[in-house]
């Protein structure tokens, strides 16, 4: 067989490969975006099957409505906080394992838990902790007399946010440990022995050797993580449904509670694509600032 | 020179100390929960209300037959796992082969494609869930296993493409050419040579698809409406909502759901180790 039939034979047999898993994803991820789009045009109501073409009128209605501003600041609030405690608790935990101790396999093995528990099975455990009658925590604040009567989480704004806040960095902070560790232990020993030989101390150490060998990593887990927590929308909608009023109500939130409560799904559709277009926005925002950086 | 027991010496143990309390520490708090929820459900419900104990004094499995007689767990169960299994089954053998293939051919739109892959990874669940749903309503498939199936698909199919494409590039194209040099056809190949070096990533991703597709409570609870049809996690997520929870029961569901997770991982975790750091992680 000469070369160029057995390199177009070659191209073929790949591409018939390939060809259900390209069709499957094109019409499982690409299409449901592109018909998101295509639908936060219409107005439609999700029963009857009735469209009709509105252009933007579903965005004016949703970008002039105050409760998808507060959405919007809701979840900024809650992707801010969730972020930076993981990342606090992951890099502190990080540090730890990175040590040599006695049952560190099975230490490393355990903290996936949280990661891999399934979102209803912590939804409930954390509920049924932070119940007012029987729940642990309020037992143990009043045992140990800081609170004189049970809170209920779920009534108060800023306990509800605290709340949902605790869940999610107890749900993901292994996730940043177990990257952060795997980082941790490529950086070469004798960097740091020839930090001790000039007198440097365990802070200036971790500053100036262990951050920047983390930077790469610490970035990637962040905008992981931020996107993540930007647009959750099972735990949130089983641990408080939005809130007291609204308190712990995301963008995701807002754009099911439109699309399948109010039976509005261009409205929804709409608050969607707002969304993915402010994460749009964050991206570009970072990739010029790389950009900036790089050109210094 | 050197005196018996410096005051480093005591820093150092000192050092020792708090590296012990705070890992075991935390570790505590991370399992706290698993042991909590599990104790819980074998509580009385006139315990669970009466004081807050951490052992209980009385063990009841009481929850877990009520479970299974009254409420019909049973049946959640066994849709739940025929969904699941459908799923992982269907996007570990997609995703294989078209991982197989973009690593392996160059074809055009090769680049975007790949690109596209990684950016609806970052796309949240809600966010296709109403097209998805609008969808499938027009084929008529809302409140069917199918239509479940489909959308689960939806979300798994470009992570595990992803997924399993780190590993296929981590198999030596050597490796192929020789068998290829002995005679084997380009499938044979696949299925004798490629395929069982990229079994830490084949399992990886089954059980990623098999665990989320089993997690998963959103699209049952969008598209499903018969109440024979949910899934055990929708079961246990549409009682949290109630006005009157019947924590002793929750509980007991929640315990039967999260188990096979635990056990699941556990069992099949050395093969993630060895599959994400591919040597990399030292013990």
């Amino acid at each position: 067989m000469n070369q160029r039939s057995q390199r177009s034979r070659h191209v073929s047999v790949g591409l018939v490969l390939v060809l259900p898993g390209l069709i499957m994803i094109c019409a499982f991820a690409v299409f449901p975006l592109v018909y998101g789009i295509y639908l936060s045009f219409f107005a439609k109501h999700a029963w009857l099957p009735a469209y009709r073409f509105i252009g933007f009128g579903n965005y004016l209605r949703v970008l002039t409505d105050p409760e998808l501003w507060r959405a919007f600041w809701v979840d900024l609030l809650y992707m801010g906080s969730t972020v930076s405690l993981q990342l606090a608790t992951g890099m502190g935990m990080a540090l730890l394992l990175n040590q040599k101790f006695l049952g560190r396999a099975i230490v490393r093995g355990a903290l996936i838990f949280p990661y891999i528990l399934p979102t209803v099975g912590a939804v409930v455990i954390w509920r049924w902790m932070f119940n007012d009658l029987a729940g642990v925590v309020n037992h143990i604040l009043m045992e140990l007399q800081v609170i004189d009567s049970p809170i209920v989480y779920s009534a108060n704004p800023t306990t509800a946010l605290v709340f949902v806040i605790i869940v999610a960095v107890y749900r993901f902070f292994p996730f940043i440990t177990l990257a952060l560790l795997a980082r941790l232990q490529s950086i070469p020993v004798v960097l740091y022995e020839a930090a001790v030989v000039d007198g440097a101390s365990p802070w200036r150490r971790f500053w100036n050797i262990t951050l920047p060998q983390l930077e790469g990593v610490i970035v990637l887990v962040c905008i992981l993580r931020g996107v993540w927590m930007f647009t959750e929308f099972d735990a949130l909608y089983l641990l408080t449904g939005g809130g007291p009023l609204g308190a712990t109500q995301t963008l995701p939130l807002l754009a099911y509670k439109k699309a399948f409560y109010t039976w509005k799904p261009g409205q929804g559709a709409a608050i969607a694509v707002f969304t993915m277009a402010v994460l749009l926005v964050g991206y570009l925002f970072y990739s010029k600032k790389q950009i900036e950086l790089m050109e210094e | 020179m050197l005196s018996t027991r410096s005051g480093y010496y005591y820093w150092k143990v000192a050092k020792r100390v708090f590296l012990y309390c705070s890992v075991y520490l935390i570790t505590t708090i991370v399992l706290f929960p698993l042991y909590w929820v599990v104790v819980s459900s074998l509580k009385t419900r006139g315990e669970l209300f009466a004081r807050v104990t951490l052992i209980p004094q009385q063990i009841t499995v009481m929850n877990f037959v009520h479970l299974f007689t009254i409420s019909g767990f049973h049946l959640f169960l066994r849709n739940s796992l025929i969904i699941a299994l459908t799923v992982t089954l269907v996007v570990v053998s997609v995703a294989a082969l078209a991982a197989y293939g973009i690593d392996r051919f160059r074809f055009r739109g090769r680049r975007t494609f790949v690109r596209l892959i990684l950016t609806t990874y970052m796309f949240p669940l809600i966010l296709l869930a109403i097209p998805i749903y609008t969808a499938l309503g027009k084929m008529g498939l809302t409140n069917t296993f199918t239509g479940v199936i489909l959308a689960q698909i939806s979300y798994d199919l470009p992570f595990c493409t992803w997924l399993l494409w780190n590993f296929v590039k981590t198999v030596p194209l050597e490796l192929e050419e020789a068998s290829m040099i002995d005679g084997a056809s380009r499938s044979q190949t696949f299925r004798w040579v490629v395929f069982p070096l990229m079994r830490p990533g084949i399992i990886a991703a089954g059980i990623f698809a098999f665990l989320w597709s089993w997690s998963d409570f959103v699209y049952p609870m969008i598209l499903l409406s018969s109440d024979s049809k949910r899934t055990a996690s929708l079961a246990v997520a549409s009682f949290v909502g109630s006005l009157a929870i019947e924590w002793e029961y929750l509980l007991a569901g929640s315990v039967v759901l999260i188990l096979p997770v635990i056990i699941l991982f556990m069992y099949v975790a050395k093969y993630l180790v060895l599959g994400f750091g591919g040597g990399a992680v030292k013990e």
